[in-house]
């Protein structure tokens, strides 16, 4: 029996000061008459100017499949498990991602989309609607929390350019999130490229 | 100077068992826009015990702006505000059982300015307010489902028609000033929604 996934870990380096880590693990949830299972992410915010380390977390799916693939096979049940962490993770970088960039409409189709909320409008039963808006503000949270430390950061050492420079480490953090090999990235050399550049450099960049 | 506005209340009463009370009041908070917020709190009471749930409902500095006029005129503005929390507590939750779910979710999320969020360009707004409406939609089903249990639990054959007969029965009661007590026994004790419908004299 699948009880849990591995820990998906990714961990993005924003500053000397700041670093964000973030996990995922999916967890079997015993019931009395039927099982079920969900994921859940954990935000691991280091400040290390303010010595300071911010601990939460979040459901970011509710996901049986691996249950309903352990009558086949324990290890591919496994393995759905692990997938489902690392999706996890990697949906939750692109949402960040999609803040950083200023996407606010693809980041809220992203979050609401997330919990099955558009089909749910359509099921005459407002427990799914309101479950579903719970759990997405719970997810949103999380986001909202490691965007405004990260722009904060961004803000301070770059007062000028702050916008420019955020988008370019959104495209590069949205990178990252496809990439499934790679689990630090180092912001640190990107910021200071694009800091280096005049903002028409940055504008046609991002053009 | 005031730091709080008067509580206005309303309570539901489900069964013997459960009763609800819901209470809104106006703070006088300096960190938050406009330097003050109403706060929604919804009392559960259940054989004794006594469970609360916390909600923002709005931001707002109306009693700010009524305080040249005088105090009283202040006080009372704090009370509309409450007033307005309280309607629209029991707005949303008519709206839970009347099964408007489209209506439900586009209103709260307009309310949060989740949708303005997703036309600016700022991330932020859209993720507070989304935290926002996710707080409130936490009390109104909490409600939800006391209500719906009952219902399902004392009307097993029609508990759609009696539900969405309730969700009009409580916007009623939202939109009379002078009630305080929403009974719903008597509704559930009577034979068929055509004696509740239908007036007796007929």
């Amino acid at each position: 029996m699948v009880l849990h996934s591995r820990v998906a870990k990714r961990t993005v380096i924003v500053s000397d000061n700041l670093e964000i880590e973030v996990r995922g693990r999916w967890h079997r949830i015993r019931e009395k008459d039927y099982d079920t299972g969900e994921t859940r992410i954990t935000l691991i915010l280091r400040h290390k100017g303010l010595r300071k380390q911010i601990t939460m977390s979040a459901i970011a799916s509710i996901d049986e499949a691996p249950i309903l693939l352990e009558r086949h096979s324990v290890e591919v049940a496994k393995e759905d498990a692990d997938m489902a962490a690392d999706a996890a993770v990697g949906m939750f970088l692109l949402m960040l991602s999609l803040g950083l960039q200023h996407r606010t409409g693809d980041m809220a189709k992203l979050l609401l989309e997330r919990f099955d909320y558009e089909s749910k409008l359509f099921r005459p039963d407002p427990r799914d609607v309101l479950s579903a808006l719970e759990l997405s503000s719970q997810l949103g949270r999380l986001i909202r929390i490691s965007y405004a430390y990260i722009h904060c950061d961004i803000a301070l050492s770059h007062p000028k350019r702050a916008e420019e420079i955020e988008t370019v480490i959104g495209r590069r953090l949205a990178e990252f999130s496809w990439d499934r090999v790679e689990k630090t990235l180092d912001l640190r050399p990107i910021i200071a490229q694009a800091s280096k550049k005049t903002l028409k450099e940055l504008a046609r960049e991002i053009a | 100077m005031f730091a709080k506005g008067p509580v206005v209340r309303k309570r539901i009463i489900v069964s013997n068992e459960v009763e609800l009370e819901v209470r809104a009041r106006w703070h006088f908070i300096p960190v938050t826009p406009g330097n003050g917020a109403t706060k929604v709190i919804l009392s559960v009471k259940r054989n004794g015990e006594v469970a609360e749930f916390r909600a923002l409902w709005a931001f707002s500095d109306a009693p700010f702006q009524k305080k040249h006029l005088g105090l009283k005129e202040a006080i009372e503005e704090a009370r509309n505000e409450a007033n307005w929390a309280l309607w629209e507590f029991c707005y949303f939750l008519s709206l839970a059982l009347q099964r408007k779910t489209l209506s439900l979710q586009d209103d709260m999320l307009m309310h949060f300015r989740v949708y303005r969020g997703m036309q600016s360009k700022d991330s932020w707004t859209l993720l507070d307010g989304l935290e926002l409406a996710g707080e409130w939609a936490k009390l109104i089903k909490i409600a939800y489902i006391y209500i719906y249990s009952e219902i399902a639990a004392r009307r097993p054959t029609d508990s759609d028609d009696f539900e969405k007969f309730v969700g009009e029965q409580i916007l009623r009661f939202a939109d009379d000033k002078e009630a305080e007590v929403f009974d719903l026994r008597p509704i559930l004790q009577a034979k068929s929604l055509a004696e509740l419908v239908v007036p007796q004299s007929l």
